[in-house]
């Protein structure tokens, strides 16, 4: 084991970007359980939104926030360019500098487009 | 079971970087509005309601969509552990590790099927 690992150096990040990897089976888990709720009908949905309001689910998902969103950062604006392949078929990669302009643009419209429907902005 | 995990490991990759695409797009949004805005009473009162969530959720595209963020995500954190593991406990136990982490997220990935067919 390199002697700077785990949270010693650059290894910090990369640690924790493996860490976060936990909240992503955690919340499909939860997004499972979601609509499994959904089909059982409304009084199971109900029951669902109110176990929300238990203050460790919100500090549950406040920590899957933060690692959700810390993991965008970190592909999309660190990873993604850089395991591009500077070819795919017959096409050309185009240039590294374009991949977080377009990849931050297209977090924020899919971002905005999620919220617009689930808050109820758009019947 | 090694050999079947190594065939599977392109299917698995794939979905490896599928699940960071939807995962890092879709969920923050889906965990802020459901996991901290409706519980703190943020949410107008029917945005959450049975009605409209059974609606958006039954319809072809919510299906698909809710479909699609549960397995990829699940299959990349899967996929994501089993190498956070690796680096930490080595090669001695990536076999059994692999084997219950692709087994857990095979088995969500039906009950996913069954639960946004039986909306």
């Amino acid at each position: 084991m390199p002697h700077k690992f785990p949270f010693a150096g650059r290894y910090a990040s990369y640690t924790v970007f493996g860490m976060c990897s936990v909240f992503f089976v955690l919340q499909s888990l939860l997004v499972l359980h979601a609509v499994w709720e959904l089909g059982d009908g409304e009084s199971a949905w109900s029951a669902l939104l109110e176990r929300f309001e238990n203050p460790l689910y919100v500090m549950y998902h406040y920590a899957a926030f933060a690692a959700l969103v810390y993991t965008g950062i970190r592909f999309f604006f660190k990873l993604f360019a850089k395991s591009q392949p500077p070819r795919i078929g017959p096409l050309r990669r185009p240039p590294l500098a374009l991949f977080p302009p377009l990849l931050g643009a297209a977090w924020v419209a899919a971002t905005v487009a999620f919220l617009v429907v689930l808050w109820g902005i758009v019947p | 079971m090694k050999r079947l995990i190594l065939k599977f490991e392109p299917v698995i990759w794939f979905s490896f970087g599928g699940g960071f695409m939807v995962g890092c797009l879709l969920l923050p949004a889906y965990v802020f509005v459901t996991g901290i805005a409706a519980p703190l009473g943020w949410l107008p009162a029917d945005a959450l309601a049975y009605e409209r969530a059974h609606e958006l959720g039954a319809s072809l595209a919510g299906r698909v969509l809710l479909l699609v963020l549960i397995v990829l995500p699940l299959w990349n954190g899967a996929n994501h552990l089993r190498h956070v593991l690796l680096d930490f406990g080595g090669q001695a136990r990536d076999e059994a590790m692999a084997t219950l982490l692709y087994g857990l997220a095979a088995a969500c990935s039906v009950l996913a099927l069954i639960a946004v067919v039986r909306l």
